[in-house]
């Protein structure tokens, strides 16, 4: 029995373990794209492209202004002007080729001191890769409105010139780096607005000077590039992508689905195998029944057998009752085997071909007497009442098993009533035999039960009557196989069972 | 030896009672659990025997309860229940022994035997010199040339009033009366079929137990 619940519980185990996996399963994390817009980056890199190109046009504008201004004799404020323009640290005037009037801003301390500007061939530079070196007879051959660049070796400082008027050059000292955070800085400041707009429309965007960023955050998916005069700007765009948790029922369901299967399936097979056990246990009992039902027959056989024996010569009449008794009890062995071989064998199979011409009286009286002995020992009063129907044809076999098993009860379970009353009747075309008793009776409880098999009223060792559980059951099928019925009728403190055969017309 | 017989089967009880009161033994029968336990109290038996499966009382409750007021009368299951838990619960009870139905009578006789033997032990000393044979009356024995001889209450009980009268005939009236009782009435046939089996057990019985013609039997020592 212990091994059918562990299967029981472990089918419900696998169940529940299906329910939790296909919990996990069902929770799934989904990332959604909101992919860029195209024409959003091209706007973007356009703008991008305008606003650098016009703050620079803007700054040469400027430097171009202080240079005109630097060009007349009387100049002046010119230091406070280039202060004004972020990465100016200084302004050179030539004029027809020669040096003149300088403004250098020294800045703050701390900062980058500014480049030497010397002129090729007239003056050696104190560190040659730092210094703007103006190419000697560079400024007398240009004529007025051109302007050029001229980088040191290390990039930090550039100069870029202009000719104001002809035969006049400035020069203006450039700190590169301090020029390009300004640019940057003041781009950023005007771009930020349109790559917010942006970041609102689903694209995270970034925009990038020289590859330093000038707005926006993050890797990039997309990118548009574009290459300014003096440097390289880009545009790069992100698909926005957001995680979220989905639970999806249809896995959920399919799951639970299965578990209940797995359930259904283990409990399936935990009822099937519950039956079988306890059919197997009915068996056993049985058989248990059965053996110690031969028990008694066969030890008052071999009691009477050895007493018979041993009066055979001394008292020989003694010895002859013995023998009588030891002729009853194998008479009670034998309805013993026979039911207990109908029972195996299906009751009523070809029962018809059993049919013979008798008195049902002769045959129950017949019956009668094999107990009367046995019911005088229990002190159990006979009250017989023939039908008096006269010759029918019959299964007397049937019969007589029938009414045997109906006595052989009173017999064994209601001797306290002290009193067994069989009587026959004819009425209807069927034959109507009682068999009633007033024993302990049977409770209502267990009234629709007693015509299975291996029921027995009472069941429990404890109660102390044996018996194989099988008569009352071979009894219903033979009597319906014979087209009649066996029943437990409703009295006050009385038992009755009433057969009725159809009597045959002849 | 007075035995207590349970049974509810009335065959078997009256049969059973039968064989033991012609082994000798004083029997008392019972047809149920509460009848046994009222027995008891009246008569004391020596040894009860108990079948279990009994309406009402059953036998294994009849055990329990007779085990509660006395722990020494030795009681035996006589059952048809033989499965190994049914003898388990009867000797856990507290039962000495445990016959299964069918039984064979003479297995029944000789499991009483042994019962007694050992329950009463100190009756088992008691010991009578007959010629060349050795009796033992309480644990119903006896031994000749070293071979020993089963024997039975009455056949015991025999012997011993031979014994008593040291070689004199003792007549058929006194066999019957000291030997089956007053309230049994045997015939002679009985007196004589007992004879020929005890002659029959011991070597040389015809001449150690003699006839004598119109009287009775008596003792060749």
């Amino acid at each position: 029995m212990g091994k059918i619940y562990f299967g029981l519980v472990l089918t419900l185990l696998v169940s529940i373990v299906v329910l939790l996996a296909g919990g996990v399963l069902a929770k799934r994390s989904v990332t959604r794209v909101t992919s860029v817009d195209r024409e959003l980056l091209k706007d973007l890199s356009a703008k991008v492209a305008s606003v650098v190109s016009e703050r620079k046009s803007e700054r040469v504008k400027a430097l171009e202004e202080i240079a005109y201004e630097a060009a007349k004799p009387m100049a002046d404020e010119i230091e406070a002007k280039i202060s004004a323009l972020p990465g100016v640290r200084g302004a050179f005037l030539f004029q027809e080729g020669r040096p003149g009037r300088e403004w250098v801003l020294l800045g703050r301390v701390g900062s980058r001191s500014p480049a030497e500007v010397v002129v090729q061939g007239v003056k050696a530079p104190l560190i040659a890769e730092r210094a703007i070196v103006v190419p000697e007879g560079l400024f007398k051959e240009v004529t007025f409105g051109e302007s050029g660049r001229i980088d040191n070796e290390e990039r930090s400082f550039y100069g870029w010139w202009f000719s104001p008027l002809q035969g006049v050059v400035v020069l203006y000292l450039l700190e590169s780096g301090l020029e390009e955070a300004a640019l940057m800085s003041e781009v950023g400041l005007q771009i930020r607005d349109d790559f917010e707009r942006a970041a609102i429309a689903g694209a995270t965007v970034e925009a990038f000077y020289n590859g330093k960023r000038l707005a926006g955050e993050g890797l990039p998916e997309r990118m548009a590039t574009a290459e300014t005069g003096d440097g390289r700007y880009a545009v790069r765009a992100w698909d926005r992508r957001t995680e979220e948790q989905e639970f999806d029922w249809t896995t959920m369901f399919g799951a639970i689905g299965l578990a209940v299967v797995i359930a259904g399936v283990g409990l399936g097979l935990f009822y099937s195998q519950q039956r079988m056990w306890r059919a197997s246990e009915q068996r056993v009992s049985f058989v248990n029944r059965v053996s110690h039902e031969l028990g008694t027959p066969l030890t008052n056989m071999t009691l009477n057998l050895e007493l018979a024996s041993r009066s055979l010569r001394s008292q020989p009449e003694m010895a002859g009752r013995r023998l009588e008794k030891v002729s009853e009890e194998i008479s009670r062995l034998g309805r013993l085997v026979t039911n207990v071989l109908t029972h195996s064998r299906k009751p009523g199979d070809g029962i018809q071909d059993r049919l013979v011409v008798c008195d049902p009286d002769a045959v129950i009286l017949g019956v009668l007497d094999q107990f009367r002995s046995a019911l005088e020992r229990r002190a159990i009063e006979i009250e017989w009442t023939p039908g008096e129907t006269g010759e029918q044809r019959i299964n007397s076999d049937a019969l007589s098993q029938i009414v045997w098993n109906l006595i052989s009860n009173v017999e064994k379970y209601a001797s306290s009533g002290e009193w067994l009353s069989v009587s026959v009747s004819q009425g209807d075309g069927s034959l109507r035999v009682r068999v009633c008793d007033r024993g302990e009776g049977i409770p209502s409880e267990r009234r629709a039960k007693v015509f299975k098999p291996f029921e027995r009223v009472s069941d429990s060792t404890k109660e102390g009557v044996s018996g194989t559980g099988l008569g009352l059951s071979i009894s219903r099928e033979l009597a319906e196989s014979m087209g009649g019925s066996l029943s437990l009728l409703d009295a006050p403190e009385m038992t009755i069972f009433e057969l009725i055969i159809p009597l045959q017309t002849t | 030896m007075k035995i207590l017989v349970t049974e509810d089967e009335p065959m078997t009880l009256e049969a059973l009672g039968e064989l033991l009161r012609m082994e000798g033994f004083d029997v008392v029968e019972a047809s149920g659990g509460e009848m046994a336990l009222k027995l008891w109290e009246e008569v004391h038996p020596d040894l009860v025997c108990l079948d279990i499966m009994m309406p009402g009382m059953d036998g294994y409750e009849v055990c329990r309860r007779l085990r509660e007021k006395d722990s020494r009368t030795p009681i035996l299951f006589l059952s048809a229940k033989n499965e190994e838990k049914d003898i388990v619960a009867g000797l856990e009870l507290g039962a000495d022994d445990f016959i299964r139905k069918p039984f064979s009578t003479g297995e029944v006789m000789a499991r009483i035997k042994s019962v007694i033997r050992r329950a009463y032990p100190e009756k088992g000393s008691r010991k009578i010199q007959m010629a060349d044979v050795v009796v033992w009356p309480d644990e119903l024995r006896a031994e000749q040339n070293g071979l020993g001889i089963e024997l039975t209450l009455r056949e015991v009980k025999m012997l011993l009033l031979l014994e008593e009268k040291k070689g004199l005939p003792v007549s058929r009236d006194e066999f019957l009366d000291r030997c089956w009782g007053m309230d049994y009435f045997p015939d002679s046939r009985t007196l004589d079929q007992h004879v020929h089996m005890l002659r029959k057990k011991i070597e040389g019985g015809s001449e150690l137990i003699e006839t004598v013609r119109g009287v009775g039997y008596r003792f060749r020592g």
